[in-house]
């Protein structure tokens, strides 16, 4: 992400981003001094937070986990690359057919909040333990992949196109060789942010068993009260997700050019339809999709001949959610439950959406802060939460803050970085103007600036609202036994499958509802903006 | 990222006479990638794990899978000391031993076939088939569950009435147990705070909870040998007594002349596993430590002590007269008896010893 925000300025000098750098190294050395301080005073003997040293000679002793990462990067690299596959297939085909661009952007939004918790076990039945992990990797990438992609290459420059055309290329030709290629720069940001999220989808499949890899490992460290051990998987594996993003942009870059401005994680915002017929149609457009997903669910389920133990069709969920017997029962257990988590996500989402938000103004007022920062913000998206839980609990407690905390963090760095980038979109022109006003770099942020981080805004909520829901469900999970989180755990262990596909389907309609909503706001405020 | 890495991953040892996986092809297969072409087929088998191996053609040796409810480690010494020393395979059993994890429930993948036989706890697995899952149990590996409520020495809680007031730690695998237990003792719900934990018992170290409930031979050595002494009792002494660690099999199965001889071979290795590990628990600690669970870190010391306190758990005088793993009527009915305290309704019909007797027909394994 420092290297986003560097380029995001290519006029800046390198002398300026040596300094940046020394301000990130500088930046981490005081994490490192707090933490030392923190572990020998505030949770001394509390079996928690080791020392820096303690997790550094534990991770020597363990050989850095070697065995364990490359099972671990096995299964995330290929839910990488099936992911981002699809997701680029997908984006393809969205440009070739515009009419499937908004059900398959419903889709990945689905795929991106339906709780891996949930989902694991069910994958495994299909898949087996080895696929599962990877699907769930893959899961763990689909959507902030397909979402890049489809923005990117809705984004080429109409003067490329017009060369393309002129030189006889129809659709298909236009779509391999000019737009793929101009599409790259532009989705550089999320295809990169999706090698750490394939981490750690892959290190959340693990829990569902297995003899390696650093999800086994870290739980098998947990168990046994080894809080060195805990942390030093916990540190490999974010140093690895992070040297895995770099990675994958650098390699972008080198194929494909500098990188654009990062705000590729957008969706592309489409401005309202103006007739009423097309309203009505647009409007219907999600219970369309919605009603696709059903049929290929029911159809599935036929084909596969699975026991319907666990294997509950669509009608089996209406029955025990609306006709059935029991069904007001089952609906209020589901709801209550609802209830609490959209609680939990709602609060987690506006205060990790305000911290992003904070944070992209400082950052915009003080610059050099910005670089200090940026490779501890960077280092947050890629800590793997479910080792981080035993330290959240302890120091937040097992309460809604708790939950609260879990949520923002998923929350807060997308929108950090989308709002930067925003930030930083004003156009040169608008820019000069400011100058020459004379106006302050404060006076610049408002009046200018600002303006133009709206529909990164509500790129933002796009990407933040799901990720606060699956976090929050995942926080119930592990830490408050409430919600729909707990819900989940409690049917799975109790092989109550009615209720773990319904909270599925409740999760995904209300999940759906929102992005519909934010979806219609973002293109009312593209049509302000138009005008 | 770097590019993945297409290395297939081993652990040492725990290939050679142990469990030998899916096959390459038969993983694909049920994987449904073999669309992804054959460069990128042999690169995804490495995904199939360490306890899996390009096997050797063995043309005599069915290939079956035993499903665990958690990581390998001597709460399965049996079925380690069983693949480590051929006793499935006398049997004519290639089994891959499946580990499980904490979010693994292995009645469904019994259920779907992936999985000869299942090991599940107790209420878990008589709750899934009041929910419908066509399974029966077989056996029972614990006796006495192991099932306890764990506290520091230093505040002990040495009974249920003690727990009034204080701050319980219980994981969702253990909830339907815990409002049992609290239902026998006629304590309130309302009378004892809960906290939801995952598997660690890192909370009950720094003071969040005053009790955990764990088992009886993991966190209290757990804890011990990381300088916290603890008191614990088991649950099954105080008005709850269930088996716990149940092998599990699909009903129809048994009716199956084939299956049920594979069946009847696997539950041979694990008897003669048990047996074999309880002579020689320092070799069952090991197993654990070095071979299956190699990279789970895991103590020697206190798998070792955790392999000798399952002794007490796993064998009694009914074992001793009919074989490891039998069912009794009484141990039955008290077992049923406790299931329906915490709201779980256990049919006497879901458990056979049929296949027990079959494996001890020839008189009982010691």
């Amino acid at each position: 992400m420092a290297g986003l925000l560097a380029t995001a300025r290519p006029a800046r000098q390198v002398a300026s981003r040596v300094a940046g750098q020394w301000r990130g190294a500088v930046g981490v050395a005081v994490v490192l001094v707090l933490w030392e301080l923190l572990a020998l005073t505030l949770f001394a003997g509390r079996h928690v937070l080791p020392t820096p040293g303690a997790v550094v000679s534990a991770m020597v002793r363990d050989q850095f986990y070697f065995g364990d990462l490359s099972t671990t990067l096995s299964e995330a690299g290929w839910g990488f690359v099936i992911g981002n596959g699809a997701a680029v297939a997908l984006a393809g085909l969205a440009l070739v057919v515009p009419a499937v661009a908004r059900p398959l952007e419903r889709m990945g939004a689905l795929t991106y909040c339906v709780p891996t918790v949930a989902v694991g076990p069910l994958l495994l039945i299909f898949l087996g333990s080895g696929m599962a992990k990877v699907m769930i990797a893959a899961l763990s990438v689909f959507f902030v992949s397909l979402v890049a992609c489809m923005t990117g290459l809705a984004d080429t420059p109409a003067g490329l196109l017009e060369v393309a055309h002129a030189f006889g290329g129809g659709r298909l030709s236009q779509l391999f060789r000019v737009r793929l290629r101009a599409a790259i720069p532009r989705a550089a940001g999320g295809l990169a942010l999706s090698a750490p999220a394939a981490i750690l989808g892959a290190i959340i499949g693990e829990y569902l068993g297995g003899t390696q890899g650093l999800g086994v490992a870290m739980v098998s460290a947990e168990q046994n009260l080894q809080v060195p051990r805990t942390w030093a998987i916990g540190v490999v594996a974010t140093l690895v997700s992070g040297a895995a993003y770099g990675a994958v942009r650098l390699l972008l870059r080198l194929v494909a050019g500098p990188a654009g401005t990062g705000t590729a994680l957008a969706t592309a915002a489409r401005p309202r339809p103006r007739t009423p017929a097309r309203r009505l149609a647009r409007a219907l457009s999600p219970l369309t999709t919605l009603a696709g997903l059903v049929v290929v669910w029911a159809l599935a389920l036929k084909l596969s001949g699975l026991s319907p133990y666990f294997a509950k069709s669509p009608a089996a969920i209406w029955s025990f959610l609306v006709t059935g017997p029991g069904a007001a029962a089952n609906r209020a257990v589901a709801l209550s439950a609802l209830d609490t988590t959209l609680r939990d996500a709602l609060v987690g989402w506006l205060v990790g959406s305000a911290a992003g938000v904070g944070g992209a103004v400082v950052i915009d007022q003080l610059p050099s802060l910005g670089s200090a920062v940026m490779p501890i913000v960077m280092t947050l998206r890629s800590v793997p939460l479910i080792a981080m839980t035993p330290l959240i609990t302890l120091v937040f407690g097992q309460g809604l803050v708790g939950v609260v905390v879990i949520a923002a963090v998923i929350t807060f760095v997308p929108t950090l970085v989308l709002v930067t980038s925003g930030l930083e979109s004003a156009p040169p022109q608008a820019l000069e103007l400011a100058r020459a006003y004379n106006l302050s770099r404060l006076g610049t942020l408002v009046r200018v600036r600002s303006r133009y981080a709206v529909p990164s805004l509500f790129a933002a909520a796009k990407v933040a609202v799901p990720g606060s829901i699956l976090g929050a469900v995942l926080a119930e999970w592990l830490i408050t036994g409430d919600g729909i989180g707990h819900l989940m755990a409690a049917a799975l262990i109790t092989s109550d499958f009615s209720t773990l596909w319904a909270t599925v389907v409740v999760v995904s309609v209300v999940a759906l509802a929102f992005y519909e909503v934010i979806g219609a706001l973002e293109a009312a405020s593209a049509d302000r903006l138009a005008r | 990222m770097p590019a993945p890495s297409l290395s297939r991953s081993h652990v040492e040892g725990s290939t050679g006479d142990g469990p030998t996986g899916f096959s390459r092809r038969s993983f694909l297969k049920r994987a449904g990638v073999v669309a992804l072409g054959a460069s990128s087929a042999s690169a995804l088998s490495g995904l199939v794990g360490p306890l899996a191996s390009a096997s050797s053609p063995r043309a005599a040796l069915a290939k079956v899978g035993l499903q665990l409810d958690y990581l390998p480690n001597v709460q399965f010494a049996g079925s380690l000391m069983a693949a480590s020393r051929g006793y499935y395979k006398a049997g004519g059993l290639d089994v891959t031993i499946l580990p499980g994890g904490p979010n693994l429930s292995p009645e469904p993948v019994v259920v779907s076939g992936r999985a000869l036989v299942g090991v599940t706890h107790t209420a878990e697995g008589l709750q899934a088939i009041a929910n419908g899952a066509p399974l029966t149990v077989i056996g029972a590996t614990f006796q006495k569950s192991p099932t306890c409520i764990v506290s520091r020495a230093s505040h002990p809680i040495r009974n249920p009435k003690e727990m009034i007031g204080k701050t319980i730690g219980v994981s969702d695998t253990n909830l339907p147990i815990w409002n049992a237990f609290l239902k026998v003792n006629k304590i309130p719900a309302s009378a004892v705070k809960v906290n939801t934990v995952q598997f660690s018992p890192q909370p009950l170290a720094s003071g969040q909870i005053d009790g955990l409930v764990g088992f009886y031979t993991n966190e209290p050595i757990i804890l011990d040998l990381q300088g916290v002494k603890t008191y614990a009792f088991l649950l099954n002494d105080f008005g709850y007594p269930i088996v716990d660690d149940i092998y599990i099999v699909r009903t129809a199965d048994l009716k199956d002349p084939t299956l049920r001889g594979q069946i009847v071979a696997l539950m041979t290795g694990e008897a003669k596993g048990w047996r074999a590990a309880f002579a020689d628990p320092s070799e069952a600690a090991h197993l654990a430590v070095d071979v299956y669970g190699k990279k789970l870190g895991l103590s020697l010391q206190q798998q070792y002590l955790d392999m000798k306190a399952q002794g007490a758990l796993v064998m009694s005088p009914a074992t001793d007269q009919h074989g490891l793993f039998w069912m009794t009527p009484e141990v039955l009915s008290e077992t049923i008896h406790s299931l329906a305290l915490g709201g779980t309704k256990a049919s006497p019909s879901s458990f056979t010893n049929e296949i027990l007797a079959e494996v001890y027909a020839h008189g009982v394994i010691s």
